[in-house]
């Protein structure tokens, strides 16, 4: 017996509407919350849940049901956030030499989103703080966080998204983890 | 065990990907290393942060985006209802394939051009096109069909004839209007259709 989401894409690529329709209900809330962290911007994460679906629908033909849908559809879902990060042309690398510096000012340069209060639940500072310094991450760093602490996936699923090696996805968390430390550590009082 | 890979098994530990025997080791280092234990005492609060940071579902989607997702999609493909078809007629496909060749050179020019398009008849300085994206901003409207060959159409404005794009998509705002059909094509074998159908449309329409 195969998974719901499975089942759903391949009835989905029969015609079936219906199908589709509850693909769309299921996902468009946790796209958009992985999006919305990843651009940090609302118009960003609407057209990137938009072109995500519209992707799905037109490759239900190739999808390979051997791949579970959830990884099939974040990869999709980051791919084309991490592709509207780079066309903001902001490079950084964690890999560059002098990577440790405390400010990452040019980040200032991320269109900051206007705050509709009516959604907006009460932040902690620490809880802020910490929402900005991932933000601050470049992307390919945040994709592997969010991943693993959004979404709650293990590395192994984190590889099959992203594509990488695992050994890569490995040095990416554990680079990510190391930069956070520097940056929120001290907020953690036990 | 050195503190260097004492830190390195940590984020294995971290990882949930650690053997037990290298637990046992790291935890050996941790007993006469306090500079490590601290260190994983504030890895493992940062990363109760990071968890924490994250839980929140403070950004919530409009309401009707999984409805402009579901009107946004483009028709079925064509191409499997043409698939079957030839199946079932073999010779017609036959003389099919050699009026398609006659149109190849055609159709090779269309290929060749990955230029973005837009036809959007007089109304075509009312659209805003940012890079690769063609917009209808709010407020504004297309009184006919808009047509954009190799982009992107958002669409936050009024749009009263048919929306076509070949080679990209389309993208409704909740403010979007769009009184005919929204069509993606993707292949020049189906942009030909598309002109032969409108061609016929036409034709039909003249008698
Ligand atoms: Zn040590």
């Amino acid at each position: 017996m195969k998974p719901m989401e499975t089942r759903l894409a391949l009835l989905a690529r029969k015609g079936d509407g219906r199908a589709f329709a509850e693909l769309v209900h299921l996902y468009g809330d946790k796209l958009y919350q992985l999006a919305y962290r990843m651009t940090g911007n609302r118009q960003d994460a609407e057209d990137v849940v938009q072109e995500t679906f519209l992707r799905v629908f037109r490759n239900l033909d190739r999808y390979d049901e051997n791949l579970k849908f959830s990884t099939w559809i974040y990869r999709i879902a980051s791919n084309l956030c991490i592709d509207r990060l780079r066309k903001r042309r902001i490079v950084y690398s964690l890999d560059a030499p002098g990577a440790d510096r405390e400010d990452l000012d040019g980040y200032s340069a991320l269109p900051a989103d206007e705050h509709t209060p009516e959604h907006e639940v009460v932040l902690t500072e620490t809880q802020r703080a910490v929402r900005q310094a991932i933000e601050t991450l470049p992307a390919k760093y945040r994709a592997v966080m969010l991943l693993r602490y959004m979404q709650d996936l293990s590395l192994q699923e984190i590889a099959e998204v992203l594509e990488l090696p695992v050994t890569t996805v490995k040095t990416r968390m554990h680079r990510a983890r190391e930069y956070m430390r520097r940056k929120v550590g001290h907020l953690f009082k036990p | 065990m050195d503190c260097r890979m004492a830190v390195r098994v940590m984020h294995e530990y971290l990882d949930r990907e650690l053997a037990r025997d290298r637990l046992a080791e790291l935890e050996t280092h941790l007993r006469g290393c306090p500079a490590c234990r601290n260190r994983l005492e504030i890895l493992t609060g940062t990363e109760a942060l990071i968890r924490s940071a994250c839980a929140g579902r403070e950004a919530l989607p409009p309401a009707d985006l999984p409805d402009r997702i579901l009107r946004s999609l483009p028709a079925p493909p064509r191409s499997r209802k043409w698939a079957r078809w030839v199946r079932r007629h073999p010779a017609v496909t036959a003389a099919c394939f050699f009026a398609l060749v006659m149109l190849g050179s055609w159709l090779a020019t269309w290929n060749q051009d990955d230029r973005l398009r837009v036809e959007a008849g007089p109304d075509a300085d009312r659209l805003v096109i940012e890079g690769n994206t063609v917009i209808v901003p709010a407020g504004q409207k297309v009184s006919g069909d808009l047509v954009v060959a190799n982009g992107t159409v958002r669409v936050d404005g009024e749009v009263e004839g048919n929306v076509t794009v070949i080679d990209g998509h389309v993208l409704l705002a909740s403010s979007a209007q769009i009184a005919g059909e929204i069509q993606e094509i993707d292949r020049a074998v189906d942009w030909l259709f598309f002109r032969i159908n409108a061609w016929l449309d036409k034709l039909m329409g003249s008698r």
